[in-house]
């Protein structure tokens, strides 16, 4: 997606802290806005310096390894956490300091957290019962979501008589129920086998549609985050490392952490050497000659950085391609690893840097070990990354 | 085959002993329902069955409601801090009855360590020893591990993401605990005051030791029967109203109690 396009589509732009609240009044930014929070366990940072805003109606997905920060943030907003600094707001109103139960937050558990002494339709009906909803209304409620998610049938069971996928839509329809300013799930689908993961990311999206939901998402796993988001945030160390769209995040990751988190990518310790107006020339580590890279692509605020590429983009041949702008390298094959549909070639280049790439598996017979082949990609196709790790 | 060998020990162990314990009721010291008719119309029996089933009630409140409290306590401190605590409330049940029984009288005497700690507040210097209050703490002290130990059994296997959970869909802390918390242990706080009830209608050593003639239990009466009247046949009557007494409130609480969708405890 292109910078104009994403303008024109309506999403926010990335990258920006959502509009001060020095006035003292909510910034009207989105409808969920984490403004500077920062959270410590103790001497520990948890979370640094999280700023982050959700439009209405975003499905926006924090994805980072255990320990990340992600769960803790998430805490935060839900009230279960209270941060050591900064600021949250909900639908336009600072709750930093309010009680869960006053946030008017869906929140959706690993492991659903349904209340076993309680029926289908009872732990649907708790978060109606809590705010004292007229019985006749909370009923119409309770059917209309039970009709959503499917459960009409298994309202008078208790939690442990459902399958797992059964119990997640309980968990999910509990959340909803009263009309929640933003719906919180932490690892939703993390309990269940792989088949139903899938279903159940499907059914997910289809319903957060539906309902118009506000969702921010917190999960490890990059399949689901690609899925399901309009935009995700790659935390690491406590630290949002970088906040775009599905194929943003994938095609322009702003550091190494990103890029390697994201897909397959080859990254290598590199140099800034020259910039001129269309290029930055780089000094690869492993490859000899000077490598281009689009100015475009050069986000490294230091001269030493990491050349990063996906596999994908880097054409193999048997003999040096003669566009003058083309990176070109040459390398020999150290092994093969078949996949089915492709093979993963692993390939040294001729100073000793090593680098994989995946090709259709028709053309295994061409990389057999040893045998020598030029990679080459565009200047466009590149990037020089900050260093992060 | 595998069922034999239990069978065989429970009815060596239990079954007989029972069995002729409650034959003895009828056949002694001549067949019929003499021993029965003698012991409803005696009105000393039925005081001494209102005292043993009065004290057992109120022990078996105070200890749940002592002991809920530490259960609680000891199910959300750390691991390492609750295995140390637990063995704090288990040693004590290891020492004998008859060990805290004597503790207690030295504690509750004239002079005693409680009776001086409060005198400036009572303005009395007599200890409060065999009355109905002494026996109560002794067997209060005696039967807290009981609940304690069973409650926090089932307070640990509560999920901890639940009162946060109830929290997030608009419960405030009070009410979390109420339709929450409280009801997934409540059967445990039931069965374990059942059965420091049950313990505690069979007392024998602290009524004894620590009550004074009016805190007569039922087994104080038995032991009576056989050591001082050689009445064995009135014995194994007032055992088997005991008995039958324990059976039918066990059950009719159990019937009371059942919580739905819970695994039966």
């Amino acid at each position: 997606m292109t910078e104009q396009a994403r303008a024109a589509s309506g999403a926010p732009v990335t990258d920006e802290r959502p509009a001060a609240p020095d006035d003292g009044r909510a910034p009207s930014a989105g409808q969920v806005v984490f403004d500077g929070v920062h959270k410590w366990f103790g001497d520990a940072p948890a979370v640094h310096d999280f700023n982050l805003a959700i439009a209405k109606g975003e499905f926006v997905t924090l994805l980072g390894p255990s320990g990340s920060g992600k769960t803790t943030s998430l805490r935060i907003l839900a009230g279960l956490e209270s941060a050591t600094a900064g600021e949250v707001y909900l639908a336009g109103r600072a709750v930093t300091d309010d009680v869960p139960e006053k946030r008017n937050i869906g929140l959706v558990f690993q492991n659903y957290a349904l209340f076993p002494h309680m029926t289908v339709a009872q732990n649907i009906a708790f978060p109606l019962r809590m705010r004292r909803m007229k019985k006749a209304d909370a009923q119409r409620e309770i059917d209309r979501v039970l009709t959503m998610t499917q459960l009409t049938e298994f309202k008078d069971r208790y939690p442990r008589q459902l399958s797992g996928g059964q119990q997640q839509r309980v968990a999910l329809a509990r959340a909803f129920v009263f009309d929640p300013s933003v719906l919180l799930m932490d690892e939703p689908l993390g309990a269940l086998d792989r088949n139903l993961r899938d279903h159940m990311r499907l059914e997910l999206k289809n319903l957060q549609r539906r309902i118009g939901a506000t969702v921010l998402y917190v999960t490890h796993d990059q399949d689901e985050a690609l899925a399901l988001s309009d935009r995700i945030g790659v935390m690491h160390r406590g630290v949002l490392q970088q906040t775009a769209p599905p194929d943003e995040l994938y095609e322009e990751p702003v550091n190494s952490f990103v890029a390697k988190f994201l897909g397959q990518s080859i990254c290598l310790p590199a140099r800034r050497v020259e910039e001129d107006a269309r290029h930055t020339v780089v000094d690869v580590e492993g490859m000899a000659g000077r490598i281009l890279v689009d100015r475009a692509n050069d986000v490294s605020a230091d001269p030493s950085g990491e050349f990063m590429i996906r596999p994908e983009r880097v054409r193999i041949g048997a003999d040096k391609p003669d566009a003058a702008e083309r990176n070109a390298v040459a390398c020999t094959v150290v092994t093969h690893v078949y996949l089915g549909p492709q093979i993963e070639v692993h390939l040294r280049t001729a100073d000793g840097a090593e680098l994989q790439v995946v090709v259709p598996s028709e053309a295994r017979a061409d990389y057999t070990e040893g045998s020598s082949h030029w990679l080459s990609w565009g200047a466009g196709d590149c990037r020089f990354l900050a260093h992060v790790t | 085959m595998a069922l034999g060998l239990p069978v065989a020990f429970m009815a060596i162990v239990y079954a007989y002993p029972v069995g002729a314990m409650l034959l003895k009721s009828f056949t002694e010291p001549e067949p019929g329902f003499g021993n029965f008719t003698k012991a409803f119309t005696d009105d000393a029996i039925w005081d001494v069955l209102v005292i043993t089933v009065r004290l057992s009630a109120e022990v078996a409140l105070l200890t749940v409601l002592l002991g809920f409290p530490v259960a609680y306590f000891l199910a959300r401190t750390s691991k390492r801090k609750a295995r140390f605590l637990v063995l704090l409330v288990v040693i004590p049940f290891w020492t004998s009855i008859l060990v805290r029984s004597f503790s207690w009288i030295v504690l509750l005497g004239d002079n005693g360590l409680v009776t001086t700690i409060l005198e400036p507040l009572t303005g009395d210097s007599q200890g409060m020893l065999y009355s109905e209050s002494a026996v109560i703490i002794a067997m209060t002290h005696i039967l807290l591990p009981f609940p304690i130990l069973i409650i926090k059994g089932t307070l640990d296997q509560i999920d901890t993401s639940l009162p946060p959970a109830a929290r997030s869909l608009g419960a405030g802390p009070l009410r979390a605990f109420a339709h929450v918390y409280l009801p997934l242990a409540l059967p445990a706080i039931v069965s374990s005051g059942m059965l420091v009830f049950v313990i505690a209608l069979g007392f024998y050593v602290t009524p004894a030791l620590v009550g004074g003639p009016k805190q007569s239990t039922i087994a104080v009466v038995i032991a009576q029967a056989v050591q001082v009247n050689f009445d064995w046949g009135m014995a194994a009557t007032l055992a088997t109203m005991l008995l039958v007494v324990a059976t039918a409130l066990t059950m009719i609480v159990r019937r009371l109690t059942k919580v739905k969708g819970m695994v039966a405890l």
